[in-house]
């Protein structure tokens, strides 16, 4: 008759909260909001999918009967967070219903049979590598801002792409990403487990699947990583997360790259920059925070205008010897680069407002970002 | 022994007639547009068992003598055209001389026919192609043509007909659109001896849409001064879209006097009308396009639905720019209808309260007649809105002077504690106060005029919002991976020709070779959509406003549209009377104010006379 245990509230509420990113799509299966419960006689496993992310936790608790059932993920996990009890317990009724005891509170939850449940697919478990999760989240964190959004125009600018390549002794994974209007880069170094991981031709990650992957590189310390020709699979002790990989052909990054000139650089103070170019946002307009950029003699000066409200502006020392430039730019594209960029100083080489602005930094090893102007 | 031969007449007319009658309304069409070409004034047309049965088209036209008769039978035999040349210029419906005998062939015929002077007429049978018998016959001046049986010999083509109403309603369409083409010709239509329309002789276009349409409500003119040198001239009436159902009325396009159906036309007078048409809603009314007859090649379609123009460009422009003008100059009537002060009742009012004398300090030229004026209070005045136009009655002692003039007081909607705010005139009109916290009541000139807060506001943010758009010029985000787009010649013609408008508009383009073109930069607010896309919607635009007006990109349009949307106050927003005020002034002061960006109407008028009627007061 069902399944029956008990399960440590934290526990409950760790695991459940992770599915529910990954439930809570909208979408015409109902019964892809639920999350999957397999009772086995040592622990439980919960099982989530919209069909293009999967993920599998398996959760330790004390059983008294084996059994599976489907339970709606959301009401679980506000459930979970509502319970100031430390244990809460399941026990599975007739016709699909859950009695569920936490502390003083008794729930009964309806649930839905696991037939329809879509399989969890599988993989290949030998494919895999080890890596330090620091270094995925990194590579994500450094990318994940200019990937483009799915209304957007162009359909394999939804993914981030991923990589990897040798240089000397040194191996590397990088991320890449755009959105048509600026690029970013984010290149580090791995150890020699990585050569046995096989990356397909073109590997595009969705976006939705790379927020998981930073998630998934959260609270852990190494991660294994696989990447087979239809999905990606990342591997805890615990945890299993399947995502499943877009197709298409992302554009020749390189070229653009190294059409850049890099002899006419500007060497600005990160966080000056940082910090005037968010005064100056005050003042653009809303839709395309257009500024322009002056920058003569070591003198950078920010301006901004707004139809409505008015105008903005701001000016500070750089480092410059070239010619003076004056150029419109989108100030978002710069403040998300440099909001994740490390270092005091930054060096942006910048041609004129045909070519694309390169930002690198030396204490940034690996990132690389490229904006391209606005013409006012 | 070849086996190709030449197919024998009457199975060449049974051909024809595949093409020319398909269905019951073909005959009442050809042998309607044969009377008008006969000059007829009056036609009748009869019809029974839903036409298969019988149909029978009289006409007062000039009629036929004997020899005119037997020869209307023959294949390709026709009175209207006589030489080559006259192909190039067709004047008449008919010209092609199939009309008479295809539906000979497949029917039994009968044609009776007198002329003006003639003192018998002739009466010929004609049965399933054959001719039977010919004879003189007594008969009124003109031609009775009665076609029995129809496809009564192909049993085939018979099993194909809909069902009665169907048929039926195509006949009333053909009639209708007669109608309209010739407002002075007489028509009616009965229907197995029960008269469905009657449309009397003598009458105009104006009229005559009312009663083909069925329609009281105002009509936008269409009256097209004809471009010197083209013969191009176009009259007509659009309804008023928010007055029609959505599937009742429908637009009905002569050209030189013939129905057509024509995308291209159709597709001008729904450009035209831009931003006063909901989406889901067709234009209705009737447009009459006359052009030089050598201008237009009606000889594409047997039954001739289908036309060409040699220059379709400048039609469909021409179309589109007197539909814009008869919508703008409706705008303007509405205008001058609501907001305009009456002679004699724009005299400043007795008593200013205090607070409207310290609205503006001084009271603006209120004998304005509603011109439209866009005056600023001046610089360090109060800055609350100048509501000073908008009188407000001081009570019952500013009421006092106007007969006419609600008591305030009774229809008091405002905020209780509001007493200086009873009753509120804005350049003469009045409001009553705000319903559903969504629409604002005033009154006119013996209307209610019911007003959407939200659709106001958002037409006149937008409006605001388009044209600081157009007057900046659009920063242009540049794309890291340039997009190819294909354009076809006319495209391509149209952007070499628009180059500069283009690039202002935000876009810059380079042709690449051969048909191919780069988009390299787009319009920053648009740089999440597909370059392609919109430098395709641009051309479009360029090519349907023919360098009339300074053209906006359409994913443009509805990003102004949904921004003003997004700032406009909402349903459920309660608004105080100044705020009302201030709101019913500056859709005075808009150009457009009548609908909202996505043409929802802004305005429902009901007369007095109209609501008298819910309480049977009259």
């Amino acid at each position: 008759m069902g399944f029956h245990f008990n399960i440590a509230r934290d526990d409950l509420l760790r695991a459940i909260s992770a599915q529910q990113n990954i439930t809570s799509k909208k979408g015409t299966m109902a019964i892809l909001s639920n999350v999957l419960m397999e009772v086995h006689p040592e622990n439980i496993t919960f099982t989530g999918t919209d069909l293009e992310i999967g993920l599998r936790q398996t959760v330790p608790a004390e059983i008294f009967e084996q059994g599976i059932l489907t339970l709606p993920a959301k009401k679980l996990f506000e459930l979970a967070r509502e319970s100031s009890s430390e244990v809460i317990s399941f026990k599975e009724q007739d016709n699909n219903w859950v009695e569920i005891t936490a502390g003083s509170s008794l729930y009964r939850l309806a649930g839905m049979v696991s037939d329809e449940f879509p399989s969890f697919p599988d993989y290949d478990a030998e494919a895999m590598v080890e890596i330090d999760a620091a270094i995925v989240a990194e590579l994500v964190d450094k990318t994940i801002f200019s990937i483009a959004h799915d209304k957007e125009n162009m359909y394999s600018l939804t993914a981030a792409l991923l990589q990897k390549f040798e240089d000397g002794e040194h191996r590397y994974l990088k991320m890449v990403s755009s959105d048509g209007h600026r690029l970013t880069i984010m290149s580090r170094e791995v150890g020699e487990q990585v050569d046995s991981l096989q990356l397909n031709p073109v590997t595009l990650v969705p976006r939705r699947g790379i927020q998981e992957i930073r998630r998934f590189c959260e609270e852990r310390d190494t991660v294994s990583l696989g990447i087979e020709p239809k999905q990606a699979v990342l591997k805890s002790d615990d945890s299993l997360l399947i995502i499943r990989l877009m197709e298409g052909e992302f554009p020749d990054y390189q070229r653009i790259i190294d059409s850049v000139p890099r002899d006419n650089i500007i060497t600005i103070d990160r966080l000056r920059f940082l910090e005037g170019l968010k005064r100056i946002n005050l003042f653009t307009e809303d839709v395309f925070h257009a500024i322009r950029i002056d920058i003569d003699d070591n003198t950078l000066v920010l301006t901004s205008q707004n139809a409505d409200f008015g105008s903005a502006r701001d000016e500070f020392q750089v480092s410059y010897a070239g010619d003076p430039l004056s150029l419109g730019f989108n100030c978002r594209y710069f403040i998300d680069a440099l909001q994740v960029m490390e270092g005091d100083i930054v060096e942006a080489s910048i041609n004129s407002n045909e070519s694309p602005c390169l930002l690198t930094s030396e204490e940034d090893e690996g990132f690389l970002s490229i904006i391209m102007p606005m013409k006012l | 022994m070849s086996r190709i031969r030449i197919l024998s007449e009457h199975l060449a007319n049974q051909i024809a007639a595949g093409e020319v009658v398909e269905r019951p309304a073909s005959v009442v069409k050809e042998l309607v547009e044969n009377s008008l070409d006969a000059g007829a004034t009056r036609i009748t047309v009869q019809v029974e068992g839903a036409g298969a049965r019988l149909v029978r088209v009289m006409d007062n036209g000039e009629g036929m003598d004997a020899d005119d008769v037997l020869l209307c039978i023959e294949r390709h035999a026709t009175s209207k055209l006589h030489e080559e040349g006259q192909l190039e210029a067709i004047a008449t419906l008919g010209f092609r001389g199939e009309a008479i005998p295809s539906i000979g062939s497949v029917s039994r015929m009968t044609i009776l026919s007198r002329q003006k002077d003639a003192a018998m007429g002739t009466r010929a049978e004609i049965r399933y192609g054959t001719l039977q018998r010919v004879h003189e016959d007594g008969c009124g001046r003109g031609t009775v043509i009665e076609v029995r049986n129809l496809f009564g010999n192909m049993p085939a083509r018979k099993k194909f007909l809909k069902s009665a109403r169907t048929e039926v309603y195509h006949i009333e369409e053909v009639l209708r659109n007669q109608a309209l083409a010739r407002p002075e010709t007489g028509f009616s239509l009965q229907v197995d001896g029960r008269q469905v329309l009657d449309h009397p002789a003598g009458s105009d276009l104006e009229q005559r849409t009312r009663d083909v349409f069925r329609y009281r409500d105002t009509l936008l003119p269409l009256a097209g001064a004809p471009e010197p040198g083209d013969g191009l001239h176009m009259d007509g009436f659009l309804l008023l879209p928010d007055a029609v159902p959505a599937s009742g009325a429908r637009l009905r396009i002569l050209v030189n006097g013939r129905p057509v159906q024509d995308r291209m036309i159709r597709h001008a007078v729904v450009d035209g009308m831009q931003g006063f048409l909901m989406k889901g809603r067709q234009p209705a009314g009737v447009l009459r396009l006359t052009l030089e007859p050598g201008q237009v090649d009606v000889n594409v379609h047997p039954a001739k639905r289908e036309i060409r123009f040699r220059r379709s460009g400048q039609v469909h422009a021409f179309v589109r720019a007197m539909v814009a003008d008869s919508i703008a100059a409706h705008q303007e009537t509405l205008r001058s209808e609501l907001f305009a002060v009456p002679a004699g009742r724009g005299e400043p009012p007795g008593p200013e309260t205090g607070r409207a004398a310290t609205a503006a300090g001084t009271a603006y030229p209120s004998s304005s007649g509603g011109g439209r004026q866009t005056t600023v209070p001046p610089p360090g005045q109060d800055t609350r809105p100048p509501v000073s136009r908008f009188r407000e009655a001081a009570g019952p002692a500013g009421a006092g002077g106007r007969d006419d003039f609600p008591e305030p007081g009774l229809l008091r909607v405002a905020e209780p504690g509001a007493t200086s705010a009873d009753v509120t005139r804005g350049s003469g009109l009045v409001l009553i106060g705000q319903l559903f916290e969504l629409y604002l009541l005033c009154e006119k000139d013996n209307h209610l005029v019911v007003i959407d807060q939200h659709a106001a506001h958002e037409r006149i943010l937008y409006g605001r919002l388009r044209q600081g758009y157009l007057q900046r010029s659009v920063p242009r985000q540049g794309l890291l991976f340039p997009v190819s787009v294909e354009l076809g010649p006319e495209q391509a013609r149209t952007l070499e020709q628009n180059l500069e408008e283009v690039r202002a508009l935000g876009l810059e383009v380079e042709h690449f070779g051969g048909s191919t073109w780069l988009v390299k930069a787009v319009p920053a607010p648009l740089r999440s959509l597909d370059a392609g896309d919109i430098l395709l919607e641009v051309l479009e635009g360029l090519r349907s406003a023919g360098g009339r007006d300074r053209v906006v990109a359409p994913a443009m349009d509805s990003l102004l549209a949904s921004m003003a949307c997004k700032a406009a106050v909402k349903a459920g927003n309660r608004l105080q009377p100044e705020e009302m005020l201030r709101l019913l002034q500056e859709m005075e002061e808009s150009e457009v104010f009548s609908h909202c960006p996505h043409g929802r109407p802004v305005i429902r008028r009901f007369d007095r006379q109209e609501i008298e009627k819910w309480f049977h007061r009259t």
